[in-house]
């Protein structure tokens, strides 16, 4: 008969649910919280109120409603997200028929599955920190479980079992982290059905998109420069999607496809070498500085000078790459391309264009309406500013110019370029990263550091391309410190309610770890591991090396954990108690006597006495000595070994004596 | 259950005189020798003695062989329904010649008390017989009458399924230190009951071999008897193991366990030990439970005692 779990019990296994299951909760349908709190509500009740449990057929019904519903939520098929959904469901209806330490153990399990399933998302520092959390928890109530005491909420006994328990485990995680054998690529790494991280630079721009990312201080890539060849931080323009379609409120990529976009640098320009680790995105871009001269393997680059990834980067991503770093970019310009790039609605913003006219008629040179349209935005009121004014109308061009006069990046690098095709010079807007925080040994780029700028196309006849692109970037004339001091510095205003000087620097100082926690972790893969094991001597070009490794320290390790458990609770005994094995031993051939060893020297030599009446006088003889000496004289003297000793030498010669007789016969 | 290993006797005459007196019983009782042993045990360690069994197996033979041979003053009560506790304590009488009352003894004042039928009497003369036997002494009209110094109880008891019987509690069942069931003699021994030199010697009371001064003496000598540490663990083991155990009512209490150290020591005495073995304790152990474990559907809890008993590490 198997006791009933206590409240303390269910307390714990629930929570163990719990937390594990709740970090997985936002991509889970909407109907599971509710019945995840129906579920638990109705096991409390049961408990409290001891009322009798539900039928097995009506939890059947219910676990085949579940799986109906997750069906009609999620889709028929055996995907990551179906497989895991049915995993949590139905580790919550277990709930409903674990009244039994049995089952209490099933749940706990399934807890540790369950919070592993977490991983197939993200493996985040924060997230396995919380996951550690959730282990103790499981583990906890595992040590409830078995240790049922007292009914305090905290044992003193369990939580050193729990605790003990994760530390024993520890030295094993780390052997399978580093000996595991890597897989190239992920079993469910399939990218279509990736769930998260899809923030980042996009293939649009339209007022107020970019405002997005400024609130968002998740890394959007770390980057490792050389020694000393890191750039200043106003020349750290990380290039994304090139912008060059614009409908007069959103401007969008345009790729030429037929273009096959030679790209020259200037002979000053210096090149720097650097490394990536890239966040994953959800999407195809990467980023490079200006003119990256190689495209890492498994990625291209595009006309407009943008890296793209064949796939879409849904894990952390590394690439080298080195760049010139320049603020010039030679191409060629096809005559079709620039007809394109000198497109802006027709017949709108009428006041910027006449504007544009008279600046015409006084210096017409490209240079020239470069440095008039930044000496505008310098002289005239215009403000960096996260909260602009939204643009209704139309003529939003107009309307930026004249009347709001407050934006940021994105207002102005798209004004500018509107400006440019204007005044009759192919213009476009890039975007991409600006700057990045220096972390030391790294550099920290935010989604909060996205930007746009703009470049000018200037013909340059004699260059053998024929012209180049001219990056300006209209923000830095109107807030210079942006280009120095990072997007989230330099606005007095909190872009939200959690928006804390404090908190954004605890942010920066807590990716160092992530950082190293990237580099350790996260991407230990097989060239890693190989490396590792090759350093330490052991070769190996396939698993199944690491694999017998692995299995002989489990084995070793097993067999001396069971080795020292034996030894702890091997019985011990006292020189008297010594003396009856050694009685004993004289009847090992017989197992119906030897059987009784634990009957006691009493029931024993009445039983040999009944099998053998020839050995009753020796028999006798060395039991009452005993008895006397155990049992009344509580000690051993040497007097009384000699005499034990005395009997014992002649019941052994006795009982030799029988044995030989019995052969004989 | 293991039998006593007859030691050899020792210098010490008692022995030898107990085992004579153990094998001039088994000459009326046929067939019986465990039961008298542990019989006389109880009484050589000061405890009182329930018989149950079915009529005409020898209850009553038992009681008399015993009394007679150890020489002790004899009663016997008859109980039925109608008995009242002034039946058994006897009866303050008043005297109008002297002007006041005299305590007439009733026949519970003996050493030997067989009281036969125990559970026919009502629960209000039980309980009276019940607390002379505990305190060894009748408390009347404000007067106490203390009993002999030797006092030893005998009662039989019908099985309790029989009808017309007021079974008795718990509690009152404690006092007894052992309760035995004779049982139905083997085919063999059966048989010589027929025999007409048993019949015959059945008419000739035994003669006393002991007297009520020497079964004090040896009374005294068994409270002497060592226990070493060890044996005591055993003890206590077996104590805490029947309550502990999941199918049995209530565990032994702690006069349950002074009456187990007290038969093992009794037990001792008689094999001519001045010191307990763990088989002393096992053999008395049945007989200290039977009567006070009961299983939680209320039968005997016989299996569960074999059960802790086996259960044992004597190594």
């Amino acid at each position: 008969m198997a006791s009933q779990l206590s409240t303390k019990q269910v307390f714990w296994i629930v929570l163990a649910v719990v937390v594990a299951v709740l970090p997985q909760l936002y991509r889970l349908p909407l109907w599971f919280a509710p019945m995840m709190t129906v579920v638990i509500a109705y096991r409390f009740y049961v408990q409290v109120k001891h009322i009798k449990k539900a039928y097995n057929i009506i939890l059947m019904m219910v676990a085949i409603a579940a799986l109906l519903l997750i069906v009609y939520s999620q889709g028929f098929g055996l995907s990551r997200e179906i497989s895991v959904t049915i995993l949590i469901t139905m580790t919550v209806l277990k709930l409903l028929e674990t009244y039994r330490q049995r089952d209490a153990l099933l749940v706990v399990m399934l807890c540790y599955f369950v919070a592993m399933t977490r991983f197939l998302y993200s493996q985040d520092l924060v997230l396995v920190m919380y996951l550690l959390l959730s282990a103790w928890v499981t583990t906890h109530a595992l040590a409830v479980i078995n240790y049922q005491h007292g009914s305090a909420w905290f044992e003193k006994k369990q939580l050193k079992a729990s605790i003990g328990w994760l530390a024993m485990a520890l030295p094993f995680a780390v052997l399978f982290f580093l000996a595991f054998p890597r897989l190239g690529s992920p079993i469910w790494g399939s990218p279509d059905i990736f769930g998260e991280g899809k923030t980042g630079i996009s293939d649009e721009m339209s007022p107020g998109s970019i405002i997005e990312l400024f609130m968002d201080d998740s890394p959007a890539f770390r980057v490792t420069f050389g020694s000393n060849n890191k750039p200043e931080n106003n020349q750290l323009y990380w290039r994304g999607p090139v912008l060059s379609e614009f409908d007069g409120r959103t401007w969008t990529r345009h790729e030429f496809r037929r273009s096959r976009g030679q790209v020259a640098y200037d002979r000053q320009a210096a090149i720097i070498e650097y490394g990536i680790e890239m966040e994953p995105n959800g999407r195809h871009y990467m980023f490079g500085l200006d003119v990256v001269l190689n495209a890492p393997q498994g990625s291209l680059m595009s006309p407009t000078s943008t890296l793209f990834s064949m796939n879409k980067v849904n894990q952390l991503k590394h690439y080298r790459l080195s760049s010139a770093v320049t603020d010039r970019l030679y191409q060629r310009l096809p005559q079709y391309q620039r007809k394109w790039l000198l497109d802006f609605p027709e017949g709108l913003n009428l006041q910027t264009q006449i504007m544009i006219k008279q600046w015409q008629a006084t210096d017409d040179s490209a240079y020239g309406m470069i440095n008039k349209a930044l000496n505008w935005f310098r002289t005239e009121d215009y403000l960096y500013s996260y909260s602009p004014p939204a643009l209704h109308s139309n003529e939003v061009i107009d309307e930026f110019l004249y009347e709001s006069r407050r934006g940021f990046c994105e207002h102005f690098a798209s004004t500018f370029v509107v400006m440019m095709r204007m005044a009759g010079l192919p213009a476009r807007v890039v975007t991409g990263y600006q700057g990045g925080v220096d972390m030391g040994d790294y550099v920290l780029v935010k989604q909060s550091d996205a930007h746009a700028w703009a470049e000018v196309y200037i013909d340059q006849p004699d260059h053998e391309l024929g012209g180049y692109w001219q990056r300006v970037d209209p923000t830095s004339v109107v807030s210079p410190e942006r280009l120095f001091r990072g997007s989230g510095n330099i606005i007095e205003q909190r872009r939200s309610f959690f928006d804390f000087p404090w908190l954004r620097q605890t942010r920066e100082h807590l990716d160092r770890y992530r950082f190293r926690w990237n580099q350790w972790v996260r991407d230990f893969n097989v060239s890693k591991q190989q490396a590792l094991f090759d350093a330490i001597g052991i070769q190996h070009r396939d698993g199944k090396v690491l694999a017998v490794i692995l299995l002989s320290v489990l084995a070793a390790s097993g067999a001396l954990i069971f080795s020292w458990l034996w030894w702890r609770q091997r019985p011990r005994y006292n020189n008297l108690q010594q003396w009856y094995l050694r009685f004993m031993d004289l009847f090992k051939k017989e197992p119906a006597i030897y059987a009784r060893q634990s009957a006691g020297m009493e029931a024993v030599t009445h039983s040999i006495v009944e099998q053998y009446p020839g050995l009753k006088k020796s028999v006798n003889d060395f039991q009452q000595c005993y008895l006397r000496i155990r049992y009344r004289n509580e000690q051993l003297t040497p007097a009384d070994r000699r005499r034990l000793q005395h009997f014992f030498e002649r019941l052994k010669k006795d009982v030799k004596k029988r044995y030989h007789s019995q052969s004989r016969s | 259950m293991t039998t006593t290993q007859p030691q050899k006797p020792q210098k010490d005459n008692s022995v030898t005189a107990i085992e004579l007196i153990i094998d001039c019983v088994s000459e009326r009782i046929l067939d019986k020798e465990s039961a008298i042993r542990q019989v006389i045990a109880a009484l050589l360690a000061g405890g009182h003695v329930l018989l149950e069994d079915r009529p005409g197996l020898g209850k009553t033979t038992l009681a008399a062989s015993v009394a007679q041979v150890f020489g002790l003053d004899y009663n016997r009560i008859q109980l039925t329904s109608d008995m009242m506790p002034s039946d058994v304590l006897g009866v303050s009488i008043y005297h109008p010649e002297k002007q006041a009352f005299s305590y007439h003894k009733g026949p519970i004042f003996t050493q030997f008390l067989l009281a036969d039928e125990l559970n026919r009497a009502t629960p209000k003369t039980q309980s009276a017989l019940l607390e002379a036997m505990a305190e060894n002494q009748v408390s009347m009209d404000g007067k106490t009458y203390p009993m002999d110094e030797v006092f030893f109880v005998m009662a039989t008891q019908n099985p309790i399924d029989d009808s017309g019987t007021y079974s008795l509690p718990h509690s009152q069942l404690d006092r007894f230190l052992i309760s035995l069931s004779l049982g139905y003699p083997s085919e063999a021994g059966e048989r010589k009951i027929y025999s007409s030199t048993y019949l015959q010697s059945m008419k000739q009371p035994l003669p006393a071999l002991s007297n009520a001064e020497q079964l004090l003496s040896w009374q005294q000598a068994v409270t002497r008897v060592h226990a070493a540490e060890e044996v005591l663990d055993y003890l206590q083991w077996l104590i805490t193991q029947s309550r502990k155990h999941p199918h049995i009512q209530q565990g032994l209490s702690p006069r349950a366990g002074l009456g187990l150290f007290r038969m093992a020591q009794s037990q001792a005495f008689m094999a001519g030990r001045d010191f307990i073995t763990p088989d002393d304790v096992t053999m008395s152990f049945y007989p200290v439970c039977r009567h006070r474990l009961l299983t939680d559907d209320g039968r005997l809890a016989d299996e569960y005692i074999e059960e802790m008993l086996d259960s044992a590490n004597l190594v």
